[in-house]
């Protein structure tokens, strides 16, 4: 066992869980599962099979200096940040390996890789890759093919799965983050939707000329307004991703007319959903966070995502608290949540309250509260510590403690945020302003 | 000529079997097809194929990885059939794909267009940095740059190599094309680029008259 415990406790959550998940990942699968920081070095695996590694640890050896795997580790993590999915790719030695983040409070801390695997037998194209990578290995051709050999064959779909696992285990100790990964990886998904819509435009174009534009562009925008009034999510989106095909295809050389376009949407959906009856206080909250947004996107991609989260947004309000049981079941985690606050108490045990897995007490959490789990546990706990505060006789650490933190310099940061002042010049504040009255 | 070859070639390509496509190849190489036929009707038609099995969701990124590489292995047997010997090049080209972007297959084949017609290409590779593609342009002075970018992610970063050029004054001598999936004609022209090809077929074509008209 090969870890530095010390150093991820405070990154990760649980520090047992995860490394029980790289163990059972590894065990059950066969294929090596290990934890990088940053930096690409290791923090953490469980011994895989030993023939998985006879080939990377000689090729570590001879190449040391290069650092290819360190850089290819890297290169993937970040990939599969920016993806908000598992990043799937080949080493610089042709062998696959597939990568996930561990975000916590909306930072990466490290990386979860699995690998090596091929999804092919061993061939010519695969060794003499590896003797160009590494020219010392010119002479040893015998000796890495038969290291090679030894490497499982998984299959494409095998992988692809083997991914999507890692993937789902490792959003099991990032609970609540687990939320912003899946954001990411649906905005992405409406982009590759988008490129495809643009794709297909690109082609009808070129054969059909530009007639139909104005009638095509209307009916995808009245299409649009039938989803969203109907309340299908799904469909909505799709055809917002059609609209918006039509829209970058035709404006693409001018930004700005874009953004017009995209505004004078959103101002019409939102004209619709208070039709429907959705409360115009609101939807007027957004308006103008959105059009400051959409006014400064520098991009599609910023565009497509602004116009999206007010899709997203609309859908939510006009879908009127249908789901009365998620409402209770919210409020009894916020009762435990008021009655245990100065405990170190985690999302796992509020979840266990209210008998939900803890991603998806975390989605539902979000969705009917608008806050994330911590955020609101934080405030909780800070509105909590204002009174102690009050007694100028409680030292600050004692304050943190007394309100379920465990750490003072955490507390004072988060008091920061909340409040806009630290604790101390908050205490300060306070009693200058009794003195005064 | 039967086409039972190129349809063999297809089918291993699709299954990602690098070898076979290598096979394949050969044999058709061997057949009397055109090295431009074998590229045009084997390899791209099937990526094609896989493009749009990608999208309907039945194959996914592992298929890709092995598939791409079947590609490049076939590639790998055409590229000196390919290659036209230049004793006089009629202009010098630098190729490259945008920072962040691995995809490559697209450029590839625009450089083997390019090259096809008479063109000495220079070839940077994948992901880019703009500050690689201002110092190669001042290394070997070309007189097109050619820009790839397959993803949204990417494809503003055309705009930024283009400003990075005019702010250092390299811009005016330059003819700039464009291309990739997002791509369009007039996102091209919002950034100021000035040649856009859909597909990469005519683009040598364009700029050979482009370049006629003016004096670069
Ligand atoms: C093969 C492929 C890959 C391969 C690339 C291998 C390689 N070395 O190139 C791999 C597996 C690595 C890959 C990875 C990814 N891919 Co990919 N990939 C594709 C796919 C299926 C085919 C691309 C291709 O090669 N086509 C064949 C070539 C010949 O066509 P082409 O690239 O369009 O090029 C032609 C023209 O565009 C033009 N052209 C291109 N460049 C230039 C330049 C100039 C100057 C000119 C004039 C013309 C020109 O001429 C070319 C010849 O006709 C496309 C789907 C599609 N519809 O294109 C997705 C696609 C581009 N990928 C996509 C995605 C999302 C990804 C990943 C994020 C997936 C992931 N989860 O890992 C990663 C990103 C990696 C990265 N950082 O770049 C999305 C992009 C969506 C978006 N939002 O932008 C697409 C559209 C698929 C989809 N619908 O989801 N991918």
């Amino acid at each position: 066992m090969t870890l530095s415990e010390k150093n991820l406790k405070n990154e990760i959550y649980d520090f047992k869980k995860f490394y029980h998940l790289i163990k059972a990942f590894t065990i059950s699968t066969n294929i090596s599962c290990k934890a990088f920081n940053l930096n690409g070095e290791k923090i953490a695996s469980f011994k895989g099979p030993e023939s998985d590694t006879s080939f990377c640890k000689l090729i570590q050896k001879l190449n040391q200096e290069k650092n290819y795997c360190m850089q290819s580790y890297i290169y993937g993590g970040q990939q599969s940040e920016k993806l908000g999915e598992a990043y799937i790719y080949f080493c610089p030695y042709g062998l696959v390996n597939w990568t996930v983040p561990v975000i916590k409070e909306n930072k990466v801390r490290c990386f979860l890789t699995a690998g090596p695997v091929l999804m092919h037998e061993v061939d010519n194209l695969l060794v003499e890759n590896a003797v160009k990578m590494c020219p010392m290995l010119d002479k040893r051709r015998k000796e890495i093919k038969s290291k090679l050999s030894k490497i499982i064959v998984v299959d494409t779909i095998r992988v692809k799965y083997l991914a999507d696992l890692l993937l789902k285990l490792a959003k099991i100790i990032m609970a609540e983050d687990a939320v912003d990964l899946n954001n990411k990886h649906e905005l992405n998904i409406f982009n590759a939707h988008l490129v495809e819509n643009i794709n297909e435009i690109k082609r009808t174009y070129t054969l059909q000329g530009k007639n139909n534009k104005i009638s095509n562009f209307q009916e995808k925008e009245a299409n649009l307004i039938t989803k969203v009034t109907s309340g299908d999510k799904e469909g909505a989106k799709k055809s917002l991703n059609q609209f918006l095909g039509y829209i970058f295809f035709y404006n693409a050389d001018n930004i700005e007319i874009i953004k017009c376009k995209v505004i004078e949407l959103m101002i019409r959906l939102l004209q619709v959903v208070t039709e429907v009856g959705v409360d115009y206080n609101v939807v007027s909250g957004i308006k103008y966070k959105y059009l400051k947004n959409l006014i400064n996107a520098g991009d599609f991609n910023e565009i497509s995502k602004n116009i999206l989260e007010v899709l997203d947004y609309l859908i939510d309000c006009l879908t009127p608290l249908i789901n009365v049981k998620n409402r209770n079941t919210i409020l009894i985690a916020i009762n435990y949540i008021r009655n245990n606050y100065h405990k170190d108490i985690n999302l796992e045990e509020v979840a266990a309250q209210v008998g939900l897995h803890p991603v998806n007490l975390s989605k539902m959490f979000k969705k009917e509260t608008g806050k994330k789990y911590t955020d609101y546990l934080n405030e909780v706990r800070i509105e909590a510590s204002k009174n102690l505060l009050l007694r100028d006789d409680l030292p600050l650490v004692q304050v943190a403690f007394s309100v379920g933190f465990n750490d003072q310099s955490y507390f004072s940061k988060i008091f920061k945020k909340i409040e806009g002042v630290s604790p101390n010049k908050w205490r300060v504040l306070q009693k200058e302003q009794k003195n005064f009255n | 000529m039967d086409r039972e070859i190129l349809n063999e070639l297809t089918v291993a390509l699709q299954k990602g079997d690098a070898i076979k496509t290598q096979k394949f190849v050969k044999i058709a190489l061997k057949k009397g097809y055109e090295p431009e036929q074998i590229l045009t009707e084997g390899l791209v038609s099937s990526m094609n194929t896989i493009a749009e099995k990608f999208k309907k969701k039945q194959i996914f990124v592992p298929d890709l990885l092995l598939a791409t590489r079947a590609m490049n292995a076939g590639i790998f047997i055409l590229k000196p059939k390919l290659k036209k010997q230049l004793f006089s090049p009629i202009g010098k080209v630098l190729i490259g794909t945008i920072e962040g972007d691995l995809h490559d297959i697209g450029k590839n084949l625009v450089k083997v267009f390019l090259e096809r017609a008479g063109f000495e290409v220079i070839d940077l590779g994948n992901d880019v940095p703009v500050n690689y593609f201002i110092e190669a342009i001042k290394k070997f002075k070309p007189q097109i740059l050619g820009l790839s970018a397959s993803l949204t992610t990417t494809m503003y970063g055309m705009r930024d190599v283009i400003k990075a050029l005019e702010k250092e004054g390299l811009r005016e001598n330059l003819l700039i094309v464009v291309g990739g999936v997002p791509i369009t004609e007039s996102f091209a022209t919002g950034i100021g680029a000035d040649i856009y090809d859909m597909d990469g077929t005519k683009v040598a074509d364009k700029a050979k008259e482009k370049l006629k008209c003016s004096n670069f």
